[in-house]
């Protein structure tokens, strides 16, 4: 009889971040003009209630408040009245109706409010937000009704658990707010104080590349054409692993499974790019339909944030090189800066973690925010397959997998599905050690050797919590945002608390595509 | 005004999120009229009120808070007022807080600093004789050794995430330095350290050595 559903005609927002409950208030004793006032307006405008159908003498507003005390007061019809039947107090404005919003837990039987419910009625509710309903008090006009909220069970997603549904209103304020910061700071405020960027000549010899970025402990450099005088391009840890992986070169005319020694030494990273584009990756073709290379991505120092996020979210880059270039037709070039997304993200973190109300998205947890990668679950329809692999298997199904997967790290979990370990694509300039990719086969060693041979180089990321950060699915989004703009960390393993089982991953990119609603 | 980092852990203020990271010195400062003024900011997300200290005109505070960018306003005699000389900002209900953006790092003040104008080119004039075989045979002139101090002979840190670097003196940019064989047999580094605005970089560009 009574319409049930959510009338958010007169919200009245709370602590912004806080879970809001739809509250309804009832004033039955009749009246023509009626409006409601509490300590949730702060005591300022009252609110018109509007009379309910079939029942013009009560009236009734529903409105949105933080868990807690609140005190409130009708004013009918040009005098402050409260109702005799609802709890009351003596306040500063005289007698105050109090009522107290419980948090909300799913099968909550209401009612805080009045005890008399005597001539019940069961309502399912078949909102997705519990509602508590106020008891009616019973008049000549209308009928007792007793609520009982519960959630249907085909509204709820099994995937999305968190009770706290965010509002579209809050994804989109969170969304203009963020999307308004980056388009107005540039890259210039990324750059640190004193920095340090490694270049290659691109007419250097692969091995000796790999060394370096061995040596610098470097993911990828961007490479320098004397001849062109500017920078061409990057070479990263794909790259190596195309290396290894790939019967070499077609340029040079050799064939058969793994680069010699001897091979590598001569190969210069110009030759293996070009190598690379006969191996039909990232192929474009230029007006005479030879395949021609991709254009380096970069940015320059006055780009704005917001640019450069989506130049690397649309290349599918993870680093952008950072250009300053000078001079008649920007011929003279000077590298400034490796710019990635989680230094964007630390940005963003260092500007709002101060006020966390202004972007209210990032109190939701991951769960109930379509975010990441998620392993699929008994009874749901697979989506993408997610991949694992145990710590027996071989470095060339690892790589395999993340040339084919295009993903850039591979979780490594035991039989249980707990996680070990994480191999991502810039673990394979651990191979660099002792020369081991000459003397080593790709699917002679399995991936636990590989990780060994990385953290005998480095001893300090011998601790496995370093090297895989971890997040549960309780976590609200701005913890998770604040853990990966640390830098060297690109994504989080969504694990069950305790059985470190794994659930998901969430990477930079994931959370960009979503701050960024593309 | 901000007072160098000196790697002060917080002192006074207790509240909870003061764990990340070290607290740099800054001076909070009201200079516009009033009896009793006080602070309330984000740093704490605005739970406690603290008063001024009156210093001739100017009323102050000092605070230790990590770096970060904070919103902040100030009760002077029971109404809350922002700092118009400082850099403020406006949310959606139409109030007007003051704005700190607490860096890490003193940026160089560029129109301040003297060194960055390039020297005059010496009063002489191009008339030297070359140099001959008697010049070559004798001890070149030694590296000032104020040069020795580039950054590119930091060692390579292996942690995660490597310290950042130290802000270089001024006498060592645009100075070309190189290191030959470490890398390889046939590899040689060039690096360099300039300024860019009030930044710096050091490039490190690794070559291979042609016959």
């Amino acid at each position: 009889m009574y319409n049930s559903g959510l009338n958010t005609g007169h919200e009245n927002s709370g602590v912004v971040g806080s879970i809001l409950v739809p509250v309804r208030f009832i004033w039955p004793n009749g009246g023509r003009r009626v409006s409601l006032s509490g300590s949730f307006t702060r005591w300022s405008e009252p609110m018109p209630m509007s009379p309910s159908e079939g029942c013009p003498a009560v009236f009734q507003i529903i409105c949105r408040l933080p868990p807690g005390h609140h005190q409130y007061k009708f004013y009918v019809d040009g005098e402050w009245r409260h109702d005799e039947n609802q709890p009351h107090v003596s306040g500063n404005y005289g007698v105050v109706n109090c009522v107290y919003i419980a948090v909300p837990q799913p099968d909550m039987v209401p009612n805080t409010i009045s005890p008399e419910t005597s001539g019940n009625m069961e309502v399912d509710d078949v909102v997705m937000r519990p509602v508590l309903m106020f008891v009616l008090r019973e008049t000549a006009w209308c009928r007792m009704i007793n609520v009982k909220t519960t959630f249907r069970e085909d509204y709820l997603d099994r995937t999305f658990e968190g009770f706290a549904q965010y509002s579209e209103a809050d994804l989109q304020l969170s969304r203009d707010r963020i999307s308004s910061f980056l388009s107005t700071h540039t890259v210039y405020e990324l750059l640190p104080d004193s920095g340090k960027v490694t270049a290659l000549d691109v007419n250097l010899a692969v091995k000796q590349a790999f060394h370096v970025l061995y040596e610098q402990g470097l993911p990828m450099v961007p490479l320098w054409d004397d001849f062109k005088g500017r920078f061409v391009g990057v070479l990263s840890a794909l790259d190596f692993i195309l290396i290894l992986r790939e019967p070499v070169n077609i340029q040079l005319g050799t064939n058969g499974s793994n680069l010699t020694e001897e091979e590598l030494e001569t190969h210069t990273i110009s030759a293996w790019k070009v190598g690379k584009l006969q191996l039909n990756l990232k192929r474009q073709m230029d007006g005479n339909g030879r395949p021609c290379p991709r254009p380096l991505v970069q940015a320059g120092p006055y780009d704005s944030l917001k640019e450069v996020a989506l130049k690397i979210l649309q290349n599918k880059v993870a680093t952008v090189p950072i250009i300053h270039s000078t001079g008649p037709a920007g011929s003279c070039q000077e590298i400034l800066y490796l710019a990635s997304l989680s230094d964007i993200l630390k940005c963003i973190c260092r500007h709002f973690k101060h006020s966390s109300s202004s972007l209210p998205i990032l109190q939701q947890p991951v769960s109930s925010i379509q975010l990441g990668t998620w392993v699929p679950r008994i009874g749901e329809a697979n989506g993408r397959p997610f991949a694992m692999l145990r710590p027996t298997a071989s470095l060339g199904s690892a790589l395999a997998l993340l040339v084919q997967a295009d993903v850039s790290s591979i979780p490594i979990v035991d039989d249980n599905d707990s996680l070990l370990d994480i191999y991502s694509r810039s673990d394979i300039t651990a191979l660099a050690k002792d020369k081991a990719y000459a003397q080593i086969h790709l699917d002679e060693m399995n991936i636990h050797q590989a990780l060994q041979l990385g953290q005998d180089a480095n001893p300090s990321l011998g601790f496995n919590g370093q090297r895989c950060q971890m997040c549960l699915r309780s976590d609200p989004l701005h913890k998770v945002m604040e853990r990966l703009a640390n830098p060297g960390v690109r994504r989080l393993v969504i694990v069950e608390a305790g059985s470190k089982r794994v659930e998901g991953i969430i990477s930079l990119s994931d959370v960009f595509r979503f701050l960024l609603g593309v | 005004m901000q007072i160098p980092n000196l790697s002060w852990m917080q002192t006074s203020s207790g509240y909870e999120d003061m764990g990340d990271g070290v607290g740099i010195p800054t001076m909070i400062t009201w200079s516009h009229d009033g009896c009793e003024v006080a602070v309330e900011g984000s740093w704490d997300n605005w739970k406690t009120r603290i008063a001024l200290q009156r210093s001739g005109k100017d009323f102050t505070i000092m605070k230790v808070l990590p770096s970060g960018v904070y919103q902040y306003r100030f009760l002077v005699d029971g109404l809350w007022k922002y700092a118009p000389d400082l850099p403020s900002t406006q949310d959606d209900d139409g109030n007007v807080y003051n704005i700190l953006d607490l860096q890490e790092y003193v940026p160089d003040d560029l129109e301040s600093i003297s060194s960055f104008e390039p020297p005059q080119s010496p009063e002489t004039s191009y008339n030297n004789l070359q140099l001959t075989a008697e010049d070559f045979a004798k001890e070149p002139p030694l590296v000032p050794p104020h040069l020795q101090m580039t950054l590119l002979n930091v060692p390579a840190s292996y942690m995660e995430i490597p310290p950042p670097l130290s802000r270089p003196q001024h006498v060592v940019l645009n100075h070309l330095y190189m290191q030959k064989g470490k890398s390889g047999p046939s590899v040689v580094a060039l690096g360099s350290t300039h300024r860019f605005l009030a930044k710096y970089v050091t490039v490190v560009l690794y070559k291979s050595m042609q016959r």
